[in-house]
C-alpha cells in the first residue's frame, strides 16, 4: 500500500473500516462513494478517482476486482473493493487515488443563480454590522451555522418575566440560548437561508448577528417582537432587517391592521422588515363579488367533508354600503339576513338544522373605515365537525351605494381547506399581514430546484416548474390595489440547516444537519440576507429606499425591468445589478 | 361594554355573553387617541397590562373580558382589536 496515494478522506474511511469493520464505513456511506457490505457476500467496495498514465491499461487488475471504467486518459474512475485499493496504489502508474463524493443540491444553486457570490465578492460584504432578527418556530442555537452569533433568543413561549415590549416570557443570550429549542425546524431552515455559516449551504449574510424571537403566531406577540428587535438593534447602534416568514387571512389585506400598522410604523433608515407573501397560489381561498344598490348577490363556498370543525369567512366591503348577509347550508337551511348593528353585541348565533352559524356585523371599522362581517359555520354538537359540502353567503346590498365584496375563506387550523367555488372565485388578493404591510418587502417565491437526494440516497423530484415563479406563491395585488409583492427570490426548493430538535419527513432531510424545504417563508429569509447586505454597505437605507433598489434590480423573464405582476411582483431580483 | 370600539373578531370572540364574563385572557391590539400618560398607563397596569408602552399609541395587552368591558369605556381608546392566530408559510 502507498497511502502517500490516497486522497484524506479515503484514508480516514479506510482506517475506520480497519478499526471497525463495516460499521465504520456507515458513517462515511452518506458523503462518501463507499459501500459497505452489512452481512451480504459481497466486500466493502468503493467508487474512486484515479490519476493515472494517460494510456496505461488496467486490465490485468480486474483479477482483482478492480473495474476501471475508462480504458485511457490522465483521470479516469473506478469501483473496487477496498482492500484492492493495496494493490492500485502499488501500481507505478496510478499517481493518486481520490475518494467520489455525493454532489447534492445546495442551497448556493439558488444563491447563484441570482448572482448573489459575485455580488458580495465583489462589494466585499457579508453582513457583518447588521442584526438579522426573525420571528419564528425557534433556532438551533447549538447548530454549527450559527455559532458564536446569536446575540439573544426572546423565547416567548417559555415562562418568564418577559421584556420590556412584553411582560411575558424569557429573554436567553450566552450559555442559556439552549434552553429555546426548535422542535418544528421552521424557523432554523430561515436563519440558515438569511445567515448560515456553513461550507455547504451557506446563507445570504453568513456574517452578521442574530437576534431571535420564538413566538407563539399571535400576531400582537410578532408585533411585540419586531418591535423587540429594532429595539436591541438600536441599543447596539446597528441596523437591522427583521424576517417574517408568517401570515394568516384574517385582516383586510390592505395594511390597516394593527400588526401591518406596526410593522409600517416601526420601519425606517436601518430598520426594514421582509415578509411572506403567502403561499395560497393554488388554493381559491378568496372570492369577491359586486353588488349595485338594492341588489343581492351569493357567494358559494365548500367545506370538505368530516374534516374541519370550524369554517370561517372574513369579508369586507365599503362602509359607503351596507349589506344584509346570511348563510345558507348544504341542507338548504338559511339564516336571518343580518344588518349592520350599532348597538349592542353585533353577534348572531342560528341553530339550523344542520349546523350552527355565527354571523357578526358591527359598524364600519375604525382603522380604514370598511365594513367588517365575520362568519363561524360550526356542527350542531361542539366538537364535532361542520356540514360538509356547498355553502352558499348571501349578501343583500341595502344601501344606495355600489358594494365590491372581498371575502376570505379559513379553518380552524388556519389552512385552505374552506374553498369558494363558481363564479365568485378570485385568484387575486391572496397577500394577507403581515406580508401586506405597507412599509415591508414583501416575497414572492421563484423555483431554482425540483430535484434532490434524500438522506437514504433516494432521488425525489417535486412537479414544479423550473426557473418560473412557484405556483403556490400568493397573488396580490392589496385590496386597495396597492402593488405587492414586491419582488421574487429562490423559494424552491432550498436546503438550509436542520433542527436537531425537530423531526422532518426522511425524504426532505439531506443528511443529519440540512433539509430541503419550500415556501414563500424561504424566498422571504434570501430577500432578508440580501437586504443585510445592503445594509451594511449603507446602514442608513430606509423602506422605501431598499424596495426601490430591490425592484430596479429585479425583473420578469421576457419582460421590461419596472413591469409589475400579481404573482411576480416586479421579479425576481439579479444581485449583480444591486 | 362600547361595542362600537372592538372589532367584528373581538366581539365573535365574546360572544353573546354578558360584558365582564370572568373567561380566560385574550391577546388585543389596543389603539388609543393618543399615547397614554400616567393617568392611563396607571388603569392600564391595574387591568394586569404588563410593559412599556413608551409613548405609543397602538400596542398589546392580553386582558380579560372583563378588563375589555372597562377600557372599551374610556374616552382615549380608539378601538381594541382581536390578535388572531398565525402560522408559518413553508408550503406543507
Amino acid at each position: 500500500m502507498k497511502p502517500q496515494k490516497l486522497s484524506p478522506g479515503l484514508l480516514t474511511a479506510l482506517a475506520d473500516f480497519e478499526q471497525e469493520g463495516s460499521a465504520g464505513l456507515l458513517r462515511h456511506a452518506m458523503t462518501m462513494g463507499v459501500v459497505p457490505s452489512l452481512g451480504t457476500p459481497k466486500p466493502e467496495r468503493t467508487v474512486v478517482f484515479i490519476e493515472c498514465d494517460k494510456n496505461a491499461n488496467f486490465d490485468q487488475l480486474a483479477d482483482q476486482g478492480i473495474i476501471i471504467n475508462q480504458p485511457k486518459g490522465t483521470m479516469r474512475t473506478g469501483f473496487l473493493p477496498l482492500e484492492s485499493l493495496d494493490v492500485l496504489s502499488d501500481d507505478r502508474r496510478v499517481k493518486r487515488i481520490i475518494s467520489s463524493r455525493y454532489r447534492r443540491t445546495r442551497m448556493d444553486v439558488a444563491a447563484g443563480r441570482v448572482h448573489i457570490p459575485q455580488f458580495r465578492n465583489t462589494n466585499h460584504l457579508n453582513g457583518q454590522g447588521v442584526v438579522i432578527g426573525i420571528v419564528d418556530t425557534g433556532i438551533d442555537p447549538r447548530h454549527p451555522a450559527f455559532t458564536g452569533r446569536i446575540l439573544r433568543i426572546w423565547d416567548q413561549t417559555l415562562s418568564g418575566p418577559g421584556v420590556t415590549e412584553g411582560g411575558y416570557g424569557l429573554e436567553l443570550t450566552g450559555a442559556n440560548l439552549t434552553a429555546s429549542r426548535d422542535t418544528h425546524g421552521h424557523g432554523t431552515h430561515v436563519a440558515g437561508m438569511a445567515t448560515g455559516n456553513d461550507s455547504t449551504f451557506g446563507g445570504v449574510a453568513p456574517g452578521a448577528r442574530i437576534v431571535f424571537v420564538k413566538t407563539d403566531f399571535q400576531d400582537a406577540h410578532i408585533s411585540d417582537g419586531v418591535r423587540y428587535i429594532f429595539r436591541v438593534a438600536r441599543d447596539l447602534q446597528q441596523p437591522a432587517v427583521v424576517n417574517l416568514s408568517l401570515g394568516g387571512h384574517w385582516d383586510a389585506h390592505d395594511g390597516t391592521d394593527p400588526m401591518a400598522q406596526i410593522i409600517t410604523s416601526e420601519s425606517g433608515p436601518g430598520r426594514i422588515v421582509c415578509c411572506a407573501a403567502g403561499n395560497e397560489g393554488n388554493d381559491n381561498i378568496h372570492g369577491q363579488t359586486s353588488l349595485t344598490a338594492n341588489n343581492e348577490g351569493t357567494m358559494r363556498f365548500k367545506i370538505p367533508n368530516n374534516s374541519i370543525r370550524d369554517a370561517f369567512l372574513n369579508g369586507w366591503y365599503s362602509g359607503a354600503a351596507r349589506l344584509e348577509v346570511s348563510v345558507r347550508t348544504p341542507g338548504g337551511f338559511v339564516t336571518t339576513p343580518q344588518p349592520v348593528i350599532t348597538s349592542g353585541s353585533a353577534t348572531r348565533s342560528y341553530n339550523l338544522a344542520d349546523a350552527r352559524v355565527r354571523v357578526t356585523t358591527p359598524k364600519a371599522d375604525p382603522a380604514n373605515g370598511d365594513c367588517h362581517f365575520v362568519i363561524q359555520a360550526s356542527a350542531l354538537s361542539p366538537g364535532a365537525k361542520a356540514a360538509g359540502g356547498t355553502w352558499q353567503l348571501i349578501l343583500r346590498n341595502a344601501s344606495t351605494s355600489k358594494a365590491v365584496v372581498d371575502v376570505w375563506a379559513i379553518d380552524d387550523q388556519n389552512g385552505t381547506e374552506v374553498v369558494f367555488t363558481g363564479s365568485s372565485k378570485q385568484d387575486s388578493m391572496k397577500i394577507g399581514s403581515p406580508g401586506c404591510a405597507i412599509g415591508a418587502i414583501t416575497c414572492a417565491a421563484f423555483t431554482t430546484k425540483k430535484q434532490w437526494r434524500d438522506i437514504d440516497g433516494i432521488t425525489r423530484t417535486v412537479a414544479l416548474m423550473l426557473g418560473d415563479v412557484s405556483d403556490f406563491s400568493s397573488e396580490g395585488p392589496l385590496r386597495n390595489n396597492v402593488s405587492k409583492p414586491d419582488v421574487a427570490a429562490p423559494g424552491a426548493m432550498i436546503v438550509s440547516a436542520l433542527s436537531r430538535d425537530s423531526s422532518p419527513k426522511r425524504s426532505n432531510m439531506l443528511d443529519g444537519q440540512h433539509f430541503v424545504d419550500a415556501g414563500t417563508s424561504m424566498a422571504t429569509p434570501f430577500i432578508a440576507g440580501t437586504v443585510a447586505l445592503l445594509l451594511q454597505r449603507n446602514p442608513q437605507l430606509d423602506p422605501a429606499a431598499v424596495r426601490n433598489l430591490l425592484r430596479a434590480a429585479a425583473k420578469i423573464p421576457n419582460k421590461a425591468v419596472g413591469t409589475f405582476h400579481p404573482k411576480w411582483g416586479f421579479g425576481l431580483v439579479d444581485a449583480q445589478r444591486l | 361594554m362600547d361595542y362600537n370600539k372592538l372589532d367584528a373578531d373581538l366581539i365573535a370572540q365574546l360572544g353573546e355573553a354578558p360584558a365582564g364574563a370572568d373567561e380566560k385572557p385574550l391577546s388585543v391590539f389596543i389603539h388609543t387617541t393618543k399615547a397614554p400618560g400616567a393617568d392611563e398607563e396607571a388603569f392600564l397596569k391595574d387591568l394586569g397590562h404588563k410593559g412599556d408602552i413608551a409613548g405609543r399609541e397602538l400596542f398589546t395587552a392580553s386582558l380579560s373580558p372583563r378588563a375589555i368591558d372597562k377600557l372599551s369605556s374610556q374616552p382615549w381608546v380608539r378601538y381594541l382589536k382581536l390578535s388572531r392566530q398565525l402560522r408559518p408559510l413553508d408550503d406543507k
